[in-house]
């Protein structure tokens, strides 16, 4: 009774606040307007009350996140009711004093999530319409259907049918009532006025642009309910541009850079005209990526807009002229080293006279024990750990201890003698000044000294050259020849030469060699040309700018920076320049120009890159497979952005920063300058390491759960996200390997996806998780009955799985336990794989830094996600840290991409926010990455036939 | 008064004491190679509660199992008791400390952890390089016929690394290295190592290097040199840097006309425009 009596008061109190404001859950009424409420625990039935469904949930500012629903207990006979104690949520066992439990007594839709609601069965069913029962919420006692009027009924027309002006359950239909009815409404918001989404007689308004927005480069046609209206050309110069407004028509005039023409803005000149006699169809262009001044200038070289007869790319514009662009990596002259990283010393001619490996600095010989007298002729000492300083910069000396010891049992010996060469990369120090304690230098003998030794690094040295996915790219395109630009390393041109699986296999005749300052040949006339300040942040855009409208790109202080060059032309300025012997027609600053080329492509892609990644070096060297040592891991990714942002006209937007707030804030910022709004469709590309552009890091532990924080700290979740609700809003996918080629390989591949392997074979591999193994057992079959060479592969046990899995794979699947340098194998023995969908469900295969401390600051390349864009694949999926089970991303993906024919960022962000989750509807626990461009389709070989299912 | 007040602080104490849970872990002090890491938990609460928790063990370094929530239906006072099983120890994990952990999640967050060590021989870093010099400073993967081609490694210990390597004509030699063979053959070379060390585990790697005939010569096909002079082979659209296009009046018609900054003078570029045109 006391239960009922409660029931009647809420009853009362919900239907006094919904007449009142008709606030939904997480808002709450306020002088008769909903307010949003933000709080870390809040009961929708307000407390203990077995005879009403309810839910425990959190609100941030009106946004709702269910933590735990009222469930059914006790094999039905109890209710586990949830309730809010102070911001924690808890849990108590209610026995129903009807005996039964109803598992759904309600249901309620969050964030598009169904929940069932469990609650004591009430005296519903009893066969009287008793007070408080309707004939919705109790059907048996209160008869709808029986043409009497009932108490709650609305209308009773006797029959049980919908659509004919009362509804099954004896509600009144009609148009503005909030229910779509029948077939002829489409939409009911409850009023009838137009234009505000639902028209008066409820058929839902629409609008649609063809051309996707204000896109003045294409002419588009807007529809809505009431009318439809094209792009058309005012002039030869303004084009009238529609485009939707909501559900309405909008209309604006736009100048355009060119001419207008066809109901849209053709933005070259058309004096601007390459001349094609110097490209052949399958022309591939490789430069070093040592100097930016050369690489810039090469974009609009090897892709623009135009109407010329030209090469493609996939996934570009119609009207955008594409090649091929690779950069290999040269770190070129290094001035800082890190001795403990990367030093080897080689002593030699030292007998009969010893080192002993008792100094304390002295950690780990490298060949050799000088622990007994004997005969040798040299050994070398490797440092690893702590040498004083850590950082070493030209000009510096550094030194340490050494202690020598005399063999010769019969006299001593004056170590003024010892040889002491420094072999062993000895090019990164010159010579080594031995110090000894006072002016003694005799050892007596049998007897051991204390040597301090002292060097000094007297020049840079030489930071390694890579060029492993160059020549995996070239290996894949057909190509009708290679023009280099440039010095090219000589290591790299043999590797141009030498056969497949090391070399590129190109014959020499398929090789040219141009200048830079040739650039200029490659036009058959131009009247513009794009003039940058000597700036690499301003020269990424301006570059992209260029190939716009099809103009040289002229760097200031270059050789191509003369009087003659722009004598009679157009210049473009960009920054603060003042070309020599001519005026600037147009001045940009850099927002100046994001603005123009904004307007100018009206893009809904955005590349973030961090200019200063050119010149960042990490503490750290890796090895490539076919050129050594490289000495500056995760530098320099931002240089490739501008022929990805040329060939699909996509927006570069660059910020100064390795703070990820201030990065974040810029980029919100300068989106909503841009677009008016966060609320759009974007691609977003970030174009960097995490060393540039970081994750989230050091992350309070997430709804209080100590120990598992993590580490929400992905793109999704953090740049894509524009509301703080830790889901993507944004199709976010970030291009980073090891070295710039990779991207720039990456970007190229890309590009020219359609040109490179097609293959069919697909593997997954799945170990230790049942319903792991099940799903490769179930996903399996229907890729192969599909039409792909699927095979799977699975162990109870953790499995390491052997290289050859990756190879030759449209699609690999993973799913097991991980690190952040493993996945199916290790980092180390990761092959080249074929432009592969790679997915890694097991826990930090895409760690943020690459360490096994994914909360400390140290970029490793043993990233196993680092690795992956480097070795092959075209998107890679993995978790950022510990994962957890059921998580449903990477099902939905696959869904996406498979079954959806889905570019790889919009599947993954749309798997990403699915609320499709197990064991909770909270997302919280997903911290899937994606690496790849996430505007990229590829466009399967086959569909799948049916949606993969989920069976945990 | 005051006494009331004690004692409602102490019964207060008493019921958050009673409320709290008790998480026992119990795990065996190391585990070796082919074991399975394995440990049994008891959860004990002082009311009746469901609760969602996560048994985990986490090695520093070692792959990490996807977490698993589980919820249970906890009696007063009555443990609940499971077990976790991670994984078998394999060569995948390096010797060190780890730890077992049970952790409530949901409504509540409450850990307990306890340590044990994996016993088993540290792996170490391989790295195989071929070079052009004995020093092995400058590494390179292709060579030309007739190079020396030296075979070594980096690694922080000394292990004792041996090698297959099969020439392109499918010849197979033994090699310990570090060592140096001939570039005799053209074509690609499979290099195939094993390093051991006492007390370390055994590591095995690949490498491929290839050898052609000669350095590659690629040939040049520029037409301008930036060099402020209008030469031979450069024209005003190929290479403006150097060729300025002026403009010229002629019978009244304006023409465009190369002209060479250096050495010519105007008058000399109009006779050779003028000769270009008419001739002679």
């Amino acid at each position: 009774m006391k239960y009922i009596i409660y029931l009647a008061a809420i009853l009362l109190l919900v239907s006094f606040v919904n007449a009142e404001c008709n606030c939904s859950l997480g808002y709450q009424c306020q002088n008769n307007a909903c307010v949003p409420l933000t709080s870390k625990c809040l009961d929708s039935d307000s407390g203990q009350y077995p005879l009403v469904g309810g839910l425990v949930y959190s609100a941030t500012n009106g946004v709702v996140k269910v933590i735990a629903v009222d469930s059914c207990a006790k094999s039905g006979t109890q209710v586990s009711e949830k309730y809010c104690n102070g911001i924690r949520s808890r849990s108590k066992a209610i026995t129903c004093t009807s005996g039964t439990c109803v598992p759904n007594a309600s249901t309620v839709v969050i964030n598009s999530v169904k929940y069932n609601l469990a609650a004591c069965k009430t005296s519903c069913g009893n066969s009287l319409c008793d007070s408080g029962e309707t004939s919705q919420s109790c059907p048996a006692d209160c008869k709808c259907g029986n043409n009497i009027l009932d108490p709650g009924e609305q209308c009773d027309d006797g029959n049980n049918v919908n659509g004919d002006g009362c509804t099954i359950n004896c509600i009144r239909e009609y148009c503005g009532d909030r229910v779509v009815n029948n077939v002829n409404e489409q939409c009911d918001d409850g009023n009838n006025i137009n234009n505000d989404g639902c028209s008066g007689d409820c058929r839902k308004e629409f609008c649609t642009d063809s051309d996707g927005g204000n896109n003045y480069p294409q002419q588009g046609t807007v529809v809505t309910l009431y009318s439809n209206s094209t792009d058309y050309c005012i002039d030869g110069k303004n084009l009238m541009e529609y485009s939707c407004q909501g559900t309405n028509i909008a209309s604006g005039s736009y100048q355009c850079a060119g001419s207008c023409a066809g109901g849209a803005c053709v933005f070259f000149s058309q004096n601007n005209v390459k001349d094609m006699t110097k490209y052949m169809n399958n022309d591939v262009f490789l430069v070093s990526d040592l100097d930016w001044h050369t690489v810039l200038p090469l974009v609009p070289v090897t892709t623009w807009t135009g109407n010329e007869n030209c090469n493609h790319g996939y996934g570009t514009p119609g009207n955008v002229c594409t090649y091929p662009t690779l950069l290999y990596h040269e770190a070129g002259p290094i001035s800082t080293i890190h001795p403990k990283e990367m030093w080897y010393l080689l002593f030699s001619g030292g007998y009969p006279y010893y080192l002993t490996n008792d100094s304390p600095k002295i950690t780990q010989e490298y060949t050799g024990g000088p622990v007994s007298c004997g005969s040798f002729t040299s050994f070398a000492l490797g440092f690893q750990t702590p040498m004083s300083p850590d950082v070493v910069n030209v000009g510096d000396t550094f030194g340490f201890n050494i202690t020598i010891l005399n063999c010769n049992t019969t006299s001593s010996i004056n170590i003024q003698k010892i040889s002491f060469s420094f072999i062993y990369l000895s090019k990164y120090i010159t010579g080594g000044n031995i110090i000894f304690n006072g002016t003694d230098g005799i050892i007596a003998s049998n007897q051991t000294k204390v040597i301090p030794i002292e060097f000094r690094f007297i020049s840079p040295f030489d930071g390694g050259i890579s060029a492993d996915s160059t020549i995996f790219f070239l290996q894949q395109y057909k190509l009708d020849r290679l023009t280099t630009v440039g010095k090219i390393n000589q290591s790299v041109s043999n590797l141009l030469v030498s056969v497949p699986p090391v070399g590129a296999g190109l014959q020499s005749s398929q090789i040219r060699n141009i200048a830079q300052e040739d650039y200029f040949s490659f036009w058959q006339s131009f009247d513009k040309v794009v003039y940058v300040q000597d700036n690499y942040e301003l020269a990424l855009l301006a570059a992209t700018y260029a190939s716009l409208i099809n103009t040289p790109l002229i760097i200031q202080g270059t050789s191509s920076d003369t009087s003659n060059v722009f004598a009679g032309k157009n210049v473009i300025c960009v920054g603060s320049v003042s070309p020599a012997g001519s005026t600037c027609s147009e001045i940009y600053t850099l927002e100046q120009l994001r603005q123009k080329y904004k307007q100018d492509t009206a893009t809904n892609k955005i590349i973030l890159v961090n200019p200063n990644d050119y010149a960042q070096y990490i503490s750290t060297s890796y090895y490539t497979l076919k050129t050594g040592t490289v000495f500056d891991p995760y530098r320099s990714t931002s240089i490739s952005a501008p022929f990805l942002a040329a060939a699909k006209q996509e927006l570069i937007l660059s910020k100064n920063s390795t703070d990820y707030l201030a990065i974040d804030n810029f980029l919100k910022s300068s989106v909503n300058n841009l677009y008016g709004t966060l609320n759009t469709t974007l691609f977003l590309t970030i174009m960097g390491a995490p060393s540039a552009i970081p994750y989230r890091l050091q992350e309070e532990p997430i709804n209080g759960y100590e120990g598992y924080e993590n580490y929400r700290s992905l793109d999704a979740t953090q740049y894509a996200d524009i509301n703080h609700n830790f889901m993507p809003d944004w199709y976010v996918g970030r291009i980073q390997g090891i070295s710039s080629e990779d991207a720039s390989s990456y970007v190229a591949r890309d590009l020219f996806h359609n040109k490179l392997y097609n293959l069919i074979d697909v593997k997954f591999m799945a170990t230790s998780f049942d319903y792991e193994i099940n799903h490769a057992k179930i996903w399996s079959p229907i890729f192969t009955s599909s039409g792909y060479n699927s095979a799977y592969e699975t162990y109870i046990d953790y499995h390491s799985f052997d290289r050859s899995s990756y190879i030759n794979k449209t699609l690999d699947v993973y799913m097991d336990h991980g690190s952040y340098n493993t996945g199916a194998t290790s980092y180390g023995e990761l092959p080249v794989m074929s432009n592969t969908i790679a997915i890694d469900d097991a826990c930090s295969t895409c760690s943020a830094l690459g360490n096994e401390d994914f909360r400390s600051y140290i970029y490793s390349p043993s990233s196993y996600c680092a690795r992956m864009i480097k070795n092959g694949a075209m998107a890679h999926y993995g978790a950022v840290s510990i994962a957890w089970t059921g998580n449903q991303v990477y099902r939905n993906t696959l869904n996406g991409i498979y079954y959806r024919n889905e570019e790889i960022g919009k599947a993954f962000v749309k798997g990403y926010i699915s609320n499709e989750t197990y064991p909770y509807p909270i997302n919280i626990y997903w911290m899937t990455e994606m690496l790849g461009d996430p505007a990229f389709n590829p466009n399967p070989p086959h569909r799948l036939v049916q949606i993969l299912p989920f069976k945990y | 008064m005051k006494k009331i007040l004690i004692y409602a602080t102490l019964a207060i104490l008493i019921i958050s004491t009673v409320s709290a849970t008790d998480i026992k872990i119990n795990v065996k002090g190391s585990f070796t190679k082919g074991e399975m890491i394995s440990f049994s938990y008891s959860i004990t609460s002082a009311e009746d509660e469901d609760i969602v928790y996560v048994a985990s063990v986490d090695c520093p370094g070692a792959l990490q199992a996807l977490l698993v929530p589980v919820t249970a239906s906890l009696d007063a006072n009555k443990p609940f008791r499971g077990t976790y099983n991670f994984m078998r120890v394999d060569d995948t994990f390096e010797p060190g400390l780890c730890e077992a952990k049970v952790s409530i999640i949901d409504y509540y967050q409450q850990s307990a952890s306890q340590s044990f060590r994996v016993v088993i021989e540290p792996s170490f870093p391989l790295f195989l390089k071929t070079c052009s010099d004995a020093a092995c400073s400058d590494v390179k993967s292709v060579f030309v016929a007739g190079d020396t081609v030296y075979i070594d490694f980096d690694s922080s210990i000394l292990p004792t690394v041996t090698a297959s390597l099969k020439k392109p004509d499918n010849m197979k030699m033994q090699l310990t290295l570090p060592t140096s063979i001939a570039a005799d053959q053209i074509g690609v070379y499979e290099l195939k190592t094993t390093a051991v060390k006492k007390d370390y585990k055994k590591i095995e790697k690949s490498l491929e290097f290839a050898v052609i005939s000669e350095k590659a010569n690629i040939a040049s096909e520029s037409s301008c040199n930036a060099n402020k002079v209008c030469d031979a082979n450069e024209n005003p659209q190929s290479c403006p840097q150097d060729c300025k296009k002026e403009k010229i009046s002629i019978s009244g018609k304006t023409i465009e006309a190369t002209t060479p900054e250096k050495p010519k003078g105007f008058f000399a570029n109009i006779i050779d425009f003028l000769k270009r045109i008419f001739g002679g």
